[in-house]
């Protein structure tokens, strides 16, 4: 029976990327086996395999967390490549991140040469609110404007440390991609090339 | 006091002369007077004497009450002395029977060791015994490894301490199995020779790893305990110290910073710890890689060698190697003997060293790691999307206990991960790493090469990354190029085909149709063949060496020669055809029984033709290509009938182009002219035909309009020309 299961279930690739320290492993590892440490937070291993049930369906999830390498930057158009969704994440308490997750999520539509493509925008850290210096309204903006063209893009704030929606953004991600994929998302959008005659 | 009482003595007898017979009374109440005096000088010395007799006796008690209070002092001093001095014998006492325990304990170890090394001994003579087919059943069912997918616990007696037998340093056992019994369990062409080779080197491992010490899990786990005694001690002798404050004068400040520093050293420790038990993950996903995966990919047999040379980069089994020693060198240095007695572990300069003994060769296969990522991620999923078996086969391997649920890409992505990581791994230390640390100095300069390697890393890949891409656009390009040659070398035989079917159809043109078709034939071969000896020279050109310079010359006459063959042989097929168009019409007009059929035959026979002009056209720009670099200076021998040489041969081209649009030009001519004629009889049978020949029209410019675009431009402007009037006739026909 359980294999029968996880024979059928395609496993989905999502990649988790955004600037340096802005709690991509820790979110990753809270997701992963729930824990959270304060004091001293150890990178996880490179990729983990998790499975759940998402709406009363069975799901796999292959997560790459990306850790380590916002600085080793030409290797990171080959991981994108291998991932089916992704999780952008940037912290409340850091604007620099934050203004990096635009340039990401264009250079994911670069690299997957799509208009459109499953993206979950997390803002990290929202339990650190006397330092939080991006407001939750400059979040929605950035992201609503990606709304226009890339429906299957949404933003929610997370926080590791205290577990808030750190499930709810990886099964919102899942979500996204099975909408996209029910769409046919990944034949509509591409680009299409001109044709002669 | 003594001296003025003489001189009042002295006195008195010098007086006694100078008063021979007046009155003695009033000598006696002089000298009496004298006297008193004397006694009251007499008195005034000794109350002075007393008094400073007095201040020195009370000097000397106060000394004395002094002394009594400092030897009650040091009294309790001694005593709180004594008490500390005891209480550390103590503590020393129960640390000198768990040194005892743990001797004990690490005898028993190596006991176990060596009856591991003797079983892997005798596994191995078992092996060499064992006939060739039996080996691999062999290892499967040797005892020590009858239990393939659980930890090596049967090492460890003592199964009384759970979780810490992580198949460290066994990952090559624990992972080689798996493989051999995939291997059994497959069709098989690993031998038992490849068997016997792995056990060997994993023994050979084994015996290294148990000469550095910091092998098996349990010594792990006895050096994490000893460590763990050591914070014991360190913490009690600390508070020993806090006791005895007194005697030292130890301050609180001191005790907080030596907590500050404790904790320090505890997260810095941790740090250490991930830093190994990462880098064993590394390595054992390596071996994984290679030993798992590779050989089960291998052993399937509808996976070329090209394409598995593909997936798994050749790089992979020294990164293994070299990974392995520095686990090595880093569990010495984690479990040191060094480091427990100081509580610290020194990390830096080990992975100084490291780097300083490979550094280049560490970069090179990173870098090469790197680029043949791309291929190997691209050469997966073109296999998954057309091949089943593949599929199933890498969703059996995710599934394998030692591939943890990941698949291929994952595992093929963590060499591309680990040196960014050993970046953010170290950073993480330096954090934890005080300034007055014996390791900070190592780490700096650690941290500094780290990135200065990471950057040149990065750089060369994106200049490779980039130059993959424009050689990739130029691939594409000329593989476009050749696309169309061979396509129309293909159409163009299998329209030959055709044509015979279409000739015995209309049985009056077979005389003139096939001289047409056998110089047809031949000019392809010629054609092809002066395609093949360009290229050849042009490879030859590009290494030029002046003993290999007669031998391009010639080649290139032969090349010539013969493309020059095949020009003249386009010549006369054009010529050919074209009487064979003018007869065609008459005998179609002769035999209107598949008017349809023949006017399809050649509207593909117009467009075969347009091919092969665009064939020579593009032969002959490589050809072109070929003799520019070179002095084209040499006379060719011409064993072809056309003369050609390579001096002519410039001269040739427009001529060539000119005869190449002539025969175009002609057989559209020709082909309006039948289809006119076709359409005028059908005109009469059938509107509905008329109807087919439009659509047939239609697509034939189609097809003509896509050959331009493809056509180099040139040639195109070249060819627009033919393609008028090949647009132009059937137009004002219809």
């Amino acid at each position: 029976m359980s294999k029968s299961v996880s024979k059928s279930v395609k496993p989905i690739k999502i990649v988790v990327i955004g600037s340096g320290g802005v709690g991509k492993s820790a979110l990753t590892l809270q997701f992963s086996k729930s824990k959270f440490f304060l004091d001293y937070d150890p990178t996880i291993e490179d990729s983990f395999s998790k499975s759940c049930y998402i709406d009363n369906e069975m799901a796999r999830l292959d997560i790459l967390d990306t850790a380590g390498q916002e600085e080793f930057t030409s290797m990171r158009e080959q991981y994108m490549r291998l991932g089916q969704a992704f999780l952008v994440v940037f912290s409340v308490t850091d604007r620099k991140g934050f203004e990096e997750v635009d340039s990401l999520i264009q250079l994911i539509y670069r690299v997957k040469d799509r208009e459109a493509f499953p993206i979950m925008v997390a803002g990290n850290k929202i339990d650190l609110q006397n330092d939080r210096c991006i407001d939750q309204s400059l979040a929605q903006e950035l992201v609503q404007r990606h709304q226009e063209f890339n429906p299957y893009c949404a933003y929610i704030e997370t926080s590791a440390k205290t577990r808030l929606n750190v499930d709810l953004v990886f099964h919102d991600l899942v979500r996204l991609l099975r909408l996209y994929n029910a769409k046919g998302g990944s034949k509509q959008a591409k680009k299409s090339k001109c044709s002669l005659l | 006091m003594s001296s003025s009482v003489c001189g009042a003595s002295v006195a008195g007898s010098d007086v006694t002369p100078t008063s021979p017979g007046a009155g003695r009374d009033s000598d006696l109440a002089f000298s009496l007077d004298n006297l008193s005096l004397l006694v009251e000088d007499v008195k005034d010395g000794f109350a002075e004497a007393m008094k400073q007799l007095s201040s020195i006796q009370h000097q000397d008690e106060e000394f004395q009450r002094r002394l009594n209070g400092t030897e009650a002092a040091t009294s309790q001093k001694m005593e709180a002395l004594q008490t500390a001095v005891n209480q550390m014998r103590e503590q020393l006492s129960s640390v000198l029977t768990r040194v005892e325990s743990l001797e004990l304990h690490q005898r028993r170890l190596e006991g176990q060791v060596d009856r591991l090394d003797r079983v892997q001994s005798e596994q191995q003579e078992k092996l060499e015994k064992q006939p060739v087919m039996e080996r691999e059943s062999a290892a499967c069912q040797t005892p020590l490894l009858s239990n393939p997918y659980s930890c090596p616990t049967p090492l460890s007696p003592d199964s009384g301490r759970p979780g810490t037998c992580t198949p460290s340093c066994f990952h090559g056992n624990d992972n080689f199995l798996p493989a051999s019994c995939c291997d059994s369990q497959g069709p098989t062409t690993s031998s038992g020779h490849v068997v016997a080779e792995k056990t060997l080197s994993m023994s050979r491992a084994l015996a290294a790893q148990q000469v550095t010490g910091g092998c098996s899990p349990d010594c792990r786990f006895d050096a994490e305990h000893r460590q763990g005694d050591e914070e014991d001690l360190t913490d009690r002798l600390s508070e020993c110290s806090n006791g005895g404050s007194i005697i030292s004068g130890t301050t609180v400040e001191q005790h907080q910073k030596q907590k500050v520093s404790q904790q320090l050293s505890d997260k810095r420790r941790r740090i250490c710890q991930e830093i190994v038990e990462t880098e064993r993950r590394y390595c054992s996903d390596l071996w994984t890689v290679i030993d798992l995966i590779a050989e089960t990919l291998k052993s399937a047999s509808f996976i070329s060698m090209k394409d598995l040379c593909l997936i798994f980069p050749k790089c992979l089994p020294r990164l293994y190697d070299l990974h392995s020693t520095f686990l090595g060198l880093l569990e010495t240095q984690l479990t040191d003997g060094n480091a427990e007695q100081s509580g610290e572990i020194f990390l830096a300069n080990v992975f100084l060293d490291f780097l300083d003994a490979n550094n280049g060769e560490l970069f090179e296969l990173y870098r090469r790691y790197a680029n043949d990522f791309g291929s190997a991620v691209r050469t997966i999923r073109a296999y998954q999307q057309h091949s089943a078996r593949f599929r199933c086969l890498l969703s059996s391997l995710q599934r394998h206990p030692s591939c943890g649920g990941l698949d291929l890409t994952a595992f093929l992505l963590t060499p591309v991960q680990r040196l960014p990581r050993y970046q953010l791994l170290m950073r993480q230390l330096s954090l934890h790493t005080q300034q007055s640390h014996g390791d900070r100095l190592g780490l700096d300069r650690l941290l500094s090469r780290l990135h200065s390697l990471l950057d040149e890393l990065n750089f060369s890949i994106q200049t490779a990354l980039k130059q993959a891409q424009q050689q990739q656009q130029q691939q594409q390009q000329r593989w476009k190029r050749s696309r169309s040659l061979t396509r129309s070398s293909a159409v163009s035989n299998c329209s030959g085909g055709d044509w015979t079917a279409a000739d015995e159809a209309a049985s009056g043109i077979r005389e003139a149709a096939l001289p047409g078709k056998r110089c047809h034939q031949s000019a392809i071969s010629t054609g092809s063949g002066a395609h093949f000896l360009a290229s050849n020279a042009r490879c030859r050109s590009a290494t030029p060496s002046s003993g290999q310079q007669k031998q391009q010359a010639t080649r290139y006459a032969v090349g010539l020669s013969q493309f020059g063959g095949s020009s003249t042989a386009l010549e006369t097929q054009a010529c050919h055809q074209q009487q064979q168009q003018q007869q065609q019409p008459q005998q179609l007009q002769r035999t209107p029984r598949s008017p349809a059929t023949s006017l399809g035959t050649r509207s593909r026979w117009l467009s075969r033709q347009m091919r092969s002009v665009d064939r020579c056209v593009s032969a002959n720009d490589i050809l072109r290509d070929t003799v520019s670099p070179s002095p084209s200076n040499s006379p060719a021998p011409s064993p072809a009938p056309s003369s050609a040489s390579a001096s002519t041969f410039v001269d040739d081209r427009p001529r060539l182009r000119r005869t190449a649009g002539r025969a175009s030009a002609a057989s559209t001519v020709a082909a309006g002219t039948a289809t006119t004629s076709q359409l005028q009889s059908a005109h009469k049978s059938t509107p509905t035909l008329k109807e087919s020949f439009r659509r047939m029209f239609q697509s034939r410019r189609k097809s003509s309009l896509a050959k331009l675009e493809s056509l180099p431009p040139p040639v195109a402007a070249n060819c627009s020309a033919t393609f008028e009037d090949e647009n132009g006739d059937p137009c004002t026909d219809v």
